[in-house]
């Protein structure tokens, strides 16, 4: 009796469950809402770290968050433009620099920005020593090189004074180099006390340490406001559940580096509620090989690696065609930068493999970074790299290791050839010729590549203390040239930002790092 | 007066195994009576336990019943769940084997007691339990009762078992080998402890056992099983003084307290019976007939004997 | 009570159990592949330290001293009840601790009911309707439960009640609705394996003389089966659910990331790729303070529902 009864239980929750898993999806309803309530309804994005960590960060949030500003931004064709310094201009030494500050501007908590708020930001710079920042490690010596003092020289106006000449300024100072946060918000231990609290669009109301980050509308703000009062940004660390989060309609797009991977964005455009927008990112993509060790101590060799990799194929089939195939070790995103286009010949690059290898077999190390799985394609790619290799007659092992393990082994020297991604810190070209092709470069030092040029380090050296804009772009520019040349690092090609949303967001561009949320509105 | 009976026709108990077809218990008629003590006796695998259990439908899945045990005018061979449990320790009760095992470990005792109480307050059944235990000469009930099972004796052990059967004040009762185990000294207070619930009360007991000691004791009447089939049945100081049926003899000479003259061979297949009588292949005084025919239970007197000898 | 002496004695031969799993988390740390000051000066994902810079970090992370002498250092801050702070944020870790602990055990105690409540009734649904179709059902079921990786489970479940149902968010901290899934795919392994040997020990119980002289008493079967065999079948699972529980209450790293639970499991994980030794050997204690814990409970566990531990032997 027992039995029958139970067996009845059994197959009303079967049918139950039956039922509910053939019930229909839920439905959109339309809204037909008022420009107001536009404004008002809440703005939910996803992204894959943190981008408020808080107090114990340099920056306390990263800058696509539009809340603080700096004195010298990044502009269009990626030129420093101002923002909280409206000019600037410099002595001929190039020793002297003044910046005119904009007025009637102030931080979210009423201080105002003036030349004292500016003082107090860099009394706070001066004395962080090496303080962390999950977005950019800020150095002041590296900065602000051969920095003497700053001096308030009027009420909207302050004077850099350097040791040394020191032309290119403006372009270390651009975004992370110049961040203006009120001096309420932080103390003499230069830790936050509050909330940064930043001039911009945008004002971080409330954060959720690896949650959310909740942004507000700054109605005072003195140029184009935003068009959504509240943008809650929430931090979801696997791609494929934000895929999943963008197709159930719970966030409206995601943002900041990785936010898609270009498998996942393709699936995602599949499909016509989304749309993507892209611009240059200031990532890079290289293939570094051992420098320091047999085969790649040859530059035949690197130049052989160079010639046998299809860049075009690679950004076709892994990356959806968007990127740049490259050569140029300078990113895209420089304003400094040259387009070179990379040459593919399979048959010079066999007959140089020749004259290197002979009768020798080396079987290659190739290493992956492990946390680069979630956002490229890099397994794929280092496959791919291995069927080069056997195609010109080497042999390959890939291994995946995780980040700390792959940058010991870097520096160890302990590989062949390494995958991993370059991006670019700031505006000034020489960082990236500094660390990669100077011959005692902290990178190319790090990543074991081995190399040294003469007319490199000769370039470099005359660049520290050149003033002049233009021969600094002719000496650049040989820079590029040469890196094309003489390989310290193979380039494969210069990242895109992808920005992909759901169509009911509209205006929803990518900039070269990050989104414009002031423009994002509803449609 | 309706004399509580059960009345017992043919019955059989088949159970289906991999091996074939084990006949447990071939064709048993009998009736038992509220007030009277039937002692069924017989060695191991004779279908005693099988024939106590089958009464009140306590056999795993596999068996076969077939037959008619009538008992307040319904068979309880067919009686549905519902109403059989109805009788279940109401009506008719069980002393299940093994005292050691059939206590529930981790259950102390009273809640065990409980089970057989229709009783919601807690002062009146574990009164109700008190009391029972009382009547078994326990003589510190409540802590007994407060007791987990394997912190009591044997002995105790089987006066609790006894106390559930008896708290529900049933028209029968089915013991199931009380004293199977058991050292003489407890035996001897398995006997008392029968001797007392008979007198107490008029219940009727159907004594499972092979202690013929006991069976000699307090029954009134004894089945001798063999094979599934009852061979001999009588008045019990007559059939201890003269057993009729060869293998009663024998079964007899066996004891300890008599020859220890073991029968010779072995009981039967269950799987595959001898043709004709069970026991001939193993009797002394076997006829050529007793291989090719089956004897039905013959009267002589006051006994009943399956066996050619009497036909 | 023979208890409170057994609780002292067994807490206090655990403090030499858990200095030993502190240092072999510390000397795990060191024998890795890998530079804690490197990688904080590279967190970035941009900057790469020069020498002499992380020489300069070596030493503000107190790298340079001996191992014994940070070991020990690292301990006397423990004592004081200071965690420590991260070598790569910063941020102290007690702070990221009581921040990520209530999740976790949110997310643990949800699974837990779930295997309880969920897969122990299916179990002794299953002995009960043996070699019937429920218990045919039940056992593929189980082995679908074993056999399934937590990350497909929960990608299938995403697709299906958050993507295409839209019945519960795919991911994120809040409320039940967060917590259902998660919890769901955290139970699973486990309660393929609880709904077997339950199961199993139900059958074996079911077969004991006390349950047949249960229904000689005239007990329905669903009062034999709650009020005799349930307990009695339970005994040897507790221990199971008891190692599970501790086991999960050190988090899941997966199941957090792939839901964006910010518990402790994915702060290990970090931990543990960036080569943060704080971090490292905080949650190590930390999980070597709940396995004990959880063995003592166990312990207790089974003092409180077996009397046969509790008390022994026979009444004189």
């Amino acid at each position: 009796m027992f039995r029958e009864r139970k067996s009845i239980l059994m197959i009303i929750i079967t049918g139950l469950i039956l039922v509910l898993s053939l019930s229909g999806c839920g439905s959109n309803g339309t809204n037909d809402v008022s420009a107001a309530e536009l404004y008002e309804k809440e703005l939910v994005l996803a992204g894959p770290r943190d981008v408020a960590p808080g107090p114990e960060d340099a920056f306390y949030m990263s800058s696509i968050l539009y809340v603080w500003e700096p004195l010298v931004a990044i502009g269009p064709g990626q030129q420093p433009t101002p923002k909280l310094a409206t000019g600037w201009e410099s002595n001929d030494e190039k020793t002297e620099w003044t910046f005119d500050l904009k007025q009637g501007v102030t931080f979210h908590d009423g201080v105002p920005f003036n030349a004292d708020a500016v003082m107090a930001n860099y009394e706070r710079y001066s004395n962080m020593h090496g303080k962390r920042s999950s977005f950019y490690t800020f150095h002041f010596t590296a900065v602000y090189p051969n920095f003497e003092s700053i001096e308030k020289t009027g009420e909207y106006q302050v004077k850099m004074t350097f040791s040394e000449p020191f032309a290119l300024l403006p372009y270390n100072m651009a975004n992370f180099g110049s961040a203006m946060y009120s001096p309420d918000s932080f103390d003499e231990t230069t830790d936050f006390v509050t909330i940064a609290q930043g001039t911009g669009p945008f004002k971080l109301v409330e954060h959720e340490r690896n949650e959310y980050v909740l942004l507000e509308a700054n109605e005072d703000y003195y140029g184009e406001k935003a068009k959504i009062k509240n943008i809650r940004i929430r931090i979801i660390p696997d791609p494929q559940t934000r895929f999943s989060a963008l197709q159930a309609e719970e966030i409206m797009g995601v943002l900041d580096l990785g936010s898609l991977t270009p498998e996942l964005t393709k699936q995602l455009l599949e499909d016509d509620r989304f749309d993507l927008s892209y611009d240059k990112s200031t990532i890079s993509h290289y293939v570094s090989t051992n420098g320091t060790r047999f085969p790649f101590n040859d530059p035949r060799m690197k130049t052989a690696l160079s010639l046998a990799i299809d860049r075009e194929l690679l950004v076709n089939e892994f990356y959806n065609g968007y990127p740049e195939p490259t050569i140029n070790i300078l990113n895209y995103a420089s304003p400094f930068a040259k387009t070179i286009q990379p040459v593919y010949d399979l048959e010079r690059a066999e007959e140089l493999v020749e004259e290197v290898i002979g009768d020798e077999n080396p079987v290659l190390e190739i290493i992956v970074p492990s946390w680069a799985l979630d956002r490229y394609p890099y397994k794929e790619q280092a496959e791919y790299i291995q069927s080069v290799l056997t195609g010109i007659g080497l042999q390959s092992t890939i291994s995946v290791v995780d980040g700390a393990a792959f940058r010991e082994l870097q520096s160890q020297g302990e590989f062949d050839i390494s995958l991993h991604i370059q991006g670019l810190p700031d505006l000034n070209p020489m960082t990236i010729f500094n660390r990669f092709m100077y011959s005692q470069g902290s990178t190319n030092i790090a990543y074991s590549l081995g190399f040294s040029n003469e007319r490199v380090d000769e370039l470099l050296e005359l660049l520290a203390v050149e003033t002049d804009l233009e021969r600094i772009k002719e000496m650049v520019d040989e820079l590029q040239d040469i890196s094309a040349e003489d390989i310290s690092t193979h380039p494969m090609f210069h990242d895109v930002t992808l920005a992909p949303h759901n169509k009911a967001v509209a205006n929803y561009n990518a900039t070269v790092y990050g989104v414009d949320l002031t423009g994002v509105s509803w449609r | 007066m309706i004399k509580k009976t059960i009345e017992i026709t043919n019955l059989k108990v088949a159970f289906s195994t991999r091996q074939g077809q084990v006949k447990a218990v071939n064709n048993i008629s009998m009736t038992l009576h509220k007030g009277q003590v039937i002692a069924m006796i017989g060695e191991t695998g004779s279908g005693k336990s099988v024939f106590g259990l089958s009464l009140l439908q306590l056999l795993p899945e596999n068996a076969k019943l077939s037959g008619e045990a009538e008992y307040e005018g319904k068979n309880l061979l067919r009686l549905p769940t519902s109403d059989i449990r109805n009788i279940r320790g109401k009506k008719i009760a069980l002393i299940p084997q093994n005292p050691d095992t059939s206590l529930n470990p981790i259950m102390k005792v009273k809640k065990q007691l409980r089970d057989v109480i229709d009783q919601k307050d807690k002062k009146t059944y574990i009164h109700k339990i008190i009391n029972e235990l009382k009547k078994y000469h326990l003589y510190d009930p409540e802590r007994v009762s407060d007791a987990y099972p394997f912190q009591l004796s044997g002995g105790m052990k089987q006066r609790v078992l006894s106390a559930s059967a008896t708290m529900g004040k049933p028209d029968l009762i089915i013991a199931d080998e009380p004293t199977k185990g058991l050292d003489v000294i407890i035996r001897n207070e398995v006997y008392q402890i029968f001797k007392k619930m008979i007198q107490d009360t008029d219940i009727g007991l159907l004594l499972i056992t092979h202690d013929l000691i006991f069976a000699n004791t307090i029954s009134d009447k004894v089945a001798v099983l063999y094979a599934g089939e009852v061979i001999e049945y009588g008045d019990t100081k007559d059939l201890f003084n003269e057993p009729y049926h060869p293998y009663t003899k024998g079964f007899i000479e066996a004891q300890p307290y008599k020859n220890l003259k073991p029968i010779p061979g072995l009981p039967p297949s269950l799987i595959h019976l001898p043709e004709g009588c069970s026991f001939h292949p193993r009797c002394s005084k076997k006829m050529p007939v007793c291989s090719q025919l089956k004897p039905d239970l013959y009267s002589v007197g006051n006994r009943n004997v399956r066996c050619f000898l009497y036909a | 009570m023979y208890v409170i002496p057994y609780v002292i004695k067994k807490i206090v031969s655990s403090i030499p159990v858990l200095i030993g799993v502190s240092i072999i988390a510390f000397l795990l740390g060191v024998v890795s592949l890998g530079d804690p000051a490197r990688e904080a000066l590279s967190a970035d994902g941009v900057s790469t330290p020069t020498i002499e810079e992380i020489e300069q970090k070596r030493i503000e992370l107190g790298l340079d001293q001996s191992l014994p002498q940070q070991y020990l250092s690292w301990m006397k801050d423990i004592l004081k009840g200071d965690l420590g702070r991260s070598f790569i944020t910063n941020i102290p870790i007690a702070e990221e601790f009581k921040k990520r602990l209530p999740r976790t055990f949110a997310l643990s105690f949800s699974a837990l009911f779930l295997v309880i409540f969920i897969s122990i009734p299916l179990a002794v649904l299953m002995a009960v309707n043996k070699n019937g179709w429920f218990d045919h059902i039940g056992r593929i079921m189980s082995l679908l439960f074993i056999s399934t990786p937590g990350f497909l489970a929960a990608i299938l479940l995403m697709m299906f009640f958050s993507v295409n149902l839209r019945w519960l968010p795919t991911s994120g901290y809040g409320t039940l609705f967060h917590l259902l899934m998660p919890s769901v795919v955290l139970a699973l392994g486990t309660s393929g394996v609880i709904m077997r040997v339950n199961r199993a020990t139900m059958l074996e119980v079911l077969h004991k003389n006390y349950i047949m002289n249960a229904y000689a008493k005239g007990l329905t079967s669903p009062l034999v089966i709650y009020r005799h065999a349930l307990r009695n079948s339970i005994l040897p699972v507790v221990t199971l659910i008891g190692n599970y529980f501790g086991g999960i209450l050190g988090g899941s790293a997966i199941i957090e990331t792939i839901f964006a639970i910010p518990g402790v499991g994915s702060y290990a994980v970090q931990g543990i790729t960036s080569m943060d030794y704080p971090v490292i050997q905080a949650y190590v204690l930390f999980t070597g303070v709940v396995y004990i814990l959880f063995n003592l409970l166990i312990d207790l566990l089974y003092i409180v529902i077996d009397p046969r531990i509790r008390l022994g032997g026979e009444l004189k």
